[in-house]
């Protein structure tokens, strides 16, 4: 069992592994990051810390996000974090692609924080798979819309 | 407890800092030679002997054997046994090379092959010893310790003297079971015998019964051997079993004066103790010393009297060691920069703080938000200092590279350090070492010629290289200067042809300052033969760019023959730097202040008409010298808000201008096109920050500037790495984030080509002597028209209804004169000349007096006057000149004079009747023509040469009737020319002026002596007047 933190871009709802997660912050002002990649969104000033915000939509080959009232930022653990996370290799893996400065992706809207059983992942289905395959690490079927649960290490390169 | 592994790595890390000095040591004692300096030699000793005890403690193989070998040579060395020469010192070297490399890797230090240098050591060792070296041998008897399981570490060769007691596990145990305790009793047998007046055995027969003596290292000095009255000091150690569990009571029991006393423990203890070897270096509590019994004067342990020194040497060591250990701490580095982090965070607090303060907040806030400041200020600058470190810790390591390399290439040199204790960041004295590395070797390798060719050229047989570091306005520079053979500009420009980086009339057009920076371009190296100590691939470029990626500037002069100097200048520090803040749009940027050289503010119009474009380059004109500009929005491209749509009508202005300049020719115009006037209420101010990157700057523009702000360097993520532009990020105060421009990469990214217009800048710097006060007026037309005030006498300002034509000539009253006027239009060709009612007159001075029509004086100003002078003029124009973008026509007004009006100044010397001719020797155009226009205007005819050799030709074929001429000249100056004229038998007598453009009395005298007959200043049209008159008046001047 795993606990994901949930939340949307449009309409589609997303997850991720909370253990990858340092802190979910409202959107701050974001200081535009001129002549830069089409998925970094620019930085913002986290209690002193300058965090590089990249776009999820962007990443995931949508329409960048707008920000509006409901926008939040995640941002990931780094290498110096990672000592809370215990021993899980996999997870540790993921940490350490993060790399040493602090880094979050911009999302239109949090949910919430929901449990899932490991074989209740699905494999995720074809259509998604035309975008770069590990970004997905698979699919939850739920009650009201399907959560697709992202690889955040997979998306920073 | 610590684990063996932390053990064994403490043993490597102490290891190799003492070996460290020992390179140092070696050479110092390779320089002394036979002056062997004891400090020097013991500490060498030591080192060594640490190494070796430490490494048998962990049963290693290798090291301890070479240990072994290195301090039998240095024990020789120690006792004046052996004369540490350059062979010596080098085989030394070697085996502590050996050593530091079989510590870097102790795993495999087993299968080092280690027998060359043993080879050599021993070699050295064995002759000397097997006549020269005393043997104490009568210590054997006295020392009654060989049964008690006394071990060597490198298995019982004592001979060289000195060793560090390893006992045996068992043998501990044995001593601990029985209670006793074991100590090591340290003492200069030599200063011992001579306050007691004794000898050497009698002090060991001397220690009471209850003091077993197990050993001692080294071995006792012998009665006789003392006898001979060599030896000024003989340090040594006695292992001694005793009951006595209280040190201060051993004391007290021995009849030693100056003696050290450690407790034995083992060799685990011995491990952590430091310094090695018990002889001097261990770190005493002072209360062991023996001071009841040291004379008085030496009590006295701040300044002790010289032969004090010489006699305990162990004594200074040990108070060294004390402070030392005292006064510093290991601390783990990560711990220092996590401190640094913290105090980054700090600062920002603080700054927010303060900005917090200032928008409102009580008195009683404001005062400790106010020492709030002043602590964390404080706290800053001392967190800074735990990362400074001083310089020598990179520059130490030369002495041996120039050493080994002079060796190799079979030349002399000596390297002279200087300020090795002035301090940097530790990650930019980390990222210098390569460089400067690199630096001294080409210095060596390319600079310093071989000794004979040395003595050939005049110069001392042994090369200098100085390296030295000293503070400069907040920066540190660093020069590495030589006096090899310096660089030859020509050659490089040949280099850069062949290597194809440039066209050939590109390399010409390089002055030489432009062509020794070519060494920098990547792909460019000056060795002819790639030898293995410059050429490794590494090539000036990469240096270029490590300095620079520290925040530095790398500089280089040259002359050839005489030297070659690189200048290296340093920020302090990276992590907090002071910036200027600037806005572009929204967006916040922070520029380092060490790039910065000033700020321009243009306001009004000027926003539309200061920054000119020449080949699709923007450029700026400040204070005589062309600039590039970058816009910052442009480059980094960032959207246009209403704030910056002037910039936009810039654009289109500018390729209006584009256009029609070249339609024009080359000759910008200054007229304005309407719209644009409108358009400037969008727009009033921008600013443009002068950026200097090594000698090259330009310009950046940005909207505002805010402030200036010390900030906290945050690297860049390196997600965002491929943006370029960009050093890294910081917080301001006010919770905002500023990108950190990089100044070099936006250079890069604006495409700048850094050409002659900045090269010229400086050019004209040298010819400050060129300011000179002008009159700028027009005639209506579009050009504008510039003359020397010196040249005129009156300005008057006329109405036309004053100028009366006679016979289609017009003519002015003219204080009780009638005089001609001349129009510019009527002899300048295509030429437009349109007069109000107003206009003006400009008066020459000559004789008779005339007139010069102008339509309107624009200006009256101070102008660097390096005029540039092309043959396209037509007569009567001398030059150009681009002054704040405005193209100046510079005038002859002389030689318009007598265009227009032929004889009329030849018929000012009409009462003379003689045609007179000048032979006038200047190199600059301005002053030329100033001068020319002075002798025209005095009727003279004037010959110009640009320098001597011209010159000699020059009267050789004219009849000249007497020579101006002046000093300073290239090919060949005014005083060589003087010599030259006054050897030849036709001009021994010809009158000869020489000009100077300051009254100094030395350069006067020295171009009397040379022949001259007389000095005038240059702009002084009197005194040329009047040596004329005199001339004339004397009758010197020949027909």
């Amino acid at each position: 069992m795993i606990q994901v933190v949930t939340f949307h871009l449009r309409e589609q709802m997303y997850g991720m592994d909370i253990r990858l997660i340092k802190e979910v912050n409202p959107t701050v002002d974001v200081t535009v990051m001129p002549r830069s990649a089409r998925h970094v969104r620019g930085l913002v000033n986290i209690r002193g810390q300058v965090v590089l915000i990249l776009d999820m939509a962007a990443i995931l080959e949508q329409e960048p996000a707008d920000i509006g009232p409901d926008s939040h930022i995640i941002i990931l653990k780094t290498v110096q974090d990672s000592q809370n996370v215990g021993n899980i290799e996999a997870v540790l893996e993921q940490i350490r692609r993060f790399g040493d400065k602090p880094i979050g992706f911009l999302v239109d809207r949090i949910g919430d924080v929901l449990s899932v059983e490991d074989d209740c992942i699905e494999a995720p289905p074809q259509h998604l798979s035309r975008l770069k395959i590990g970004y997905f690490r698979g699919i939850v079927k739920q009650k009201d819309q399907p959560l697709i649960l992202l690889n955040a290490g997979e998306m920073i390169h | 407890m610590a684990s063996d592994k932390n053990i064994i790595l403490d043993f490597i890390e102490e290891s190799k800092e003492h070996l460290a000095s020992s390179e140092d040591d070696i050479l110092c004692l390779e320089r002394n030679g036979a002056d062997v300096d004891e400090d020097t030699v013991h500490r060498f000793f030591r080192a060594v002997h640490t190494v070796k005890g430490g490494a048998g403690f962990f049963s290693l193989k290798n090291i301890p054997r070479l240990a072994h070998a290195l301090e039998n040579v240095v024990g020789l060395v120690r006792n004046k046994a052996l004369v540490p020469d350059s062979d010596i010192c080098e085989k030394l070297l070697k085996g502590v090379d050996k050593l530091k490399a079989m510590l870097d890797d102790i795993a495999s230090e087993a299968q080092a092959d280690i027998s060359a240098e043993v080879e050599e050591l021993n070699s050295i060792s064995e002759s000397e010893t097997s006549d020269e070296i005393p043997v104490p041998a009568s210590a054997e008897k006295s020392v009654g310790g060989e049964d008690h399981s006394v071990i060597e570490a490198e298995g019982g060769d004592k001979k060289d003297g000195a060793g560090i007691f390893v006992l045996s596990a068992e043998a501990m145990k044995k001593v601990r079971e029985q209670n006793k305790y074991l100590y090591e009793v340290a003492f200069d047998v030599v200063a011992e015998c001579r306050r007691s007046r004794t000898r050497p055995s009698e002090i060991l027969k001397a220690i009471p019964s209850v003091f077993k003596v197990w050993d001692s290292r080294p071995t006792m000095l012998s009665d006789e051997d003392y006898a001979k009255g060599a030896l000024q000091s003989f340090p040594i150690v006695l292992l001694v079993e005793t009951i006595v569990a209280d040190p201060k009571i051993l004391d007290s029991s021995l009849d030693i004066a100056e003696m050290q006393i450690r407790r034995f423990d083992g060799p685990a203890l011995k491990m952590m103790a430091e310094q090695g070897s018990p002889l001097q270096g261990v770190p005493h509590p002072p209360e062991a010393s023996r001071n009841d019994k040291t004379p008085p004067e030496k009590k006295k342990g701040a300044a002790p009297p010289p032969h004090a020194e010489k006699e305990a040497p162990e004594r200074q060591e040990v108070v060294k060691a004390v402070k030392s250990s005292g006064a510093t701490l290991r601390i783990p580095l990560s711990l220092l920069d996590r401190l640094m982090n913290l105090v980054s965070e700090l600062v920002l607090v603080r700054n927010q703080n303060t900005q917090a303060m200032e928008t409102g907040g009580s008195a009683q806030l404001a005062a400790i938000a106010q020492q709030l400041n002043i602590v964390t200020s404080e706290l800053q600058t001392e967190i800074m200092h735990t990362r400074m470190q001083p310089v020598d810790v990179v520059f130490s390591k030369f002495v041996r590279i120039v050493r080994d390399l002079s060796k190799k290439l079979s030349k002399e040199t000596d390297l002279e350090i200087i300020g090795k204790d002035v301090e940097l960041d530790k990650t930019i004295l980390e990222a210098i070492g390569d460089p400067l590395t690199h630096l001294i070797r080409n210095s060596l390798d390319h600079g310093i010629e071989i000794p004979d060719e040395r003595e050939k050229k005049g110069k001392p047989r042994r090369g200098s290289i100085v390296l030295s570091a000293s503070h400069q306005a907040g920066l540190v520079n660093i020069i590495i200067k030589d006096d090899g053979g310096g660089i030859d500009p020509a050659k490089l420009r040949c280099l850069a042809v062949e290597k194809g980086l440039m066209r050939p009339d590109e390399a010409a057009a390089l002055d030489d300052r432009s062509a020794l920076e070519l060494i920098f371009m990547p792909g460019f190296s000056t060795a002819k033969v790639v030898t293995d100590v410059s050429g490794r691939g590494v090539g000036m470029d990469v240096v270029r760019t490590s300095i620079q990626n520290v925040g530095g500037i790398i500089e280089i002069e040259s002359a050839v023959g005489r030297g070659t100097s690189i200048i290296i200048k340093l920020p302090l520090t990276m992590a907090i730097i002071p910036t200027l803040i600037v806005t572009v749009g929204k967006q916040v940027f922070a520029i380092p202040q060490s790039n910065i050289s000033e700020v321009v503010w243009l306001h009004g119009a000027d926003v539309y008409q200061k920054i000119e474009q020449i080949d699709n380059q923007e450029v700026y004109w400040l204070r005589g010298k062309l600039l590039p500009v970058l816009r910052l929005d442009n480059i980094l491209g960032i959207e246009k808000n209403a704030a910056t749509v002037g910039v936009a009508s810039i654009a289109e202005r500018r390729d209006q201008l584009h256009d029609r300049r070249q339609k024009d020719g080359d000759v910008p115009r200054e007229k304005r096109s309407g719209p644009l006037e409108r358009r400037e209420s969008l727009r009033n101010s921008l600013f443009i920050v002068i950026i200097r990157l090594g000698s090259d700057r330009y310009g950046l523009v940005v909207d505002d500037v805010l402030d200036n702000e010390e900030i906290v360097v945050k690297p860049l993520h390196d997600q965002l790495k491929s943006c370029e532009a960009f050093a890294g990020t910081t917080v301001l105060g006010d919770g905002r984030i500023a990108l950190i421009l990089d100044t070099i990469s936006l250079a890069k990214l604006g495409a700048i080509v850094f050409s002659n217009s900045e090269k010229r800048g400086v050019s004209q710097q040298k010819n400050a002597e060129e300011l000179q006060p002008v009159l700028i007026f027009d005639t209506g037309g579009r050009e504008s028209f510039t003359v020397p005030l010196c040249v005129l006498s009156r300005v008057e300002h006329i109405r036309r209804g004053d100028i009366k034509t006679v016979s289609q000539k017009e003519y002015l009253p003219f204080r009780g004169n009638v005089i001609p006027l001349i129009r510019l239009e009527n002899v300048i060709g295509g030429l437009e000349g349109r007069y109000q009612d107003d206009l003006c007159v400009l008066v020459p001075k000559c004789n008779p007096p005339m007139g010069v029509l102008v339509s309107r004086v624009q200006d009256n100003l101070i102008l660097n006057c390096d005029i540039e002078s092309s043959s396209m003029f037509q007569e009567g124009i001398v030059g150009s000149l681009l002054h704040e973008g405005r193209l100046l026509l510079f005038l002859d007004i002389f030689a318009i004079i007598e265009k227009s009006m032929p004889g009329w100044l030849i018929s000012a010397m009409g009462k003379e009747k003689k045609h007179r001719k000048a032979l006038l020797l200047e190199d600059s155009i301005f002053y030329s023509m100033l001068l020319t226009s002075f002798l025209r205007g005095a009727g003279v005819e004037v010959v110009h040469a640009k320098h001597g050799k011209e010159g000699m030709e020059k009267l050789l074929h004219n009849r000249c009737d007497f020579i101006i001429s002046d000093i300073m000249m290239p090919e060949m100056d005014g005083y060589e020319f003087a010599s030259w004229v006054r050897s030849q038998e036709a001009f021994s007598v010809l009158p000869m002026y020489a000009l100077t453009s300051t009254e100094d009395d030395e350069a006067q005298r020295k171009a009397m002596d040379a022949g001259f007959n007389g000095f005038f200043r240059k702009q002084d049209r009197e005194a040329v007047i009047e040596a004329l008159r005199k001339l004339s008046s004397s009758g010197q001047v020949a027909v």
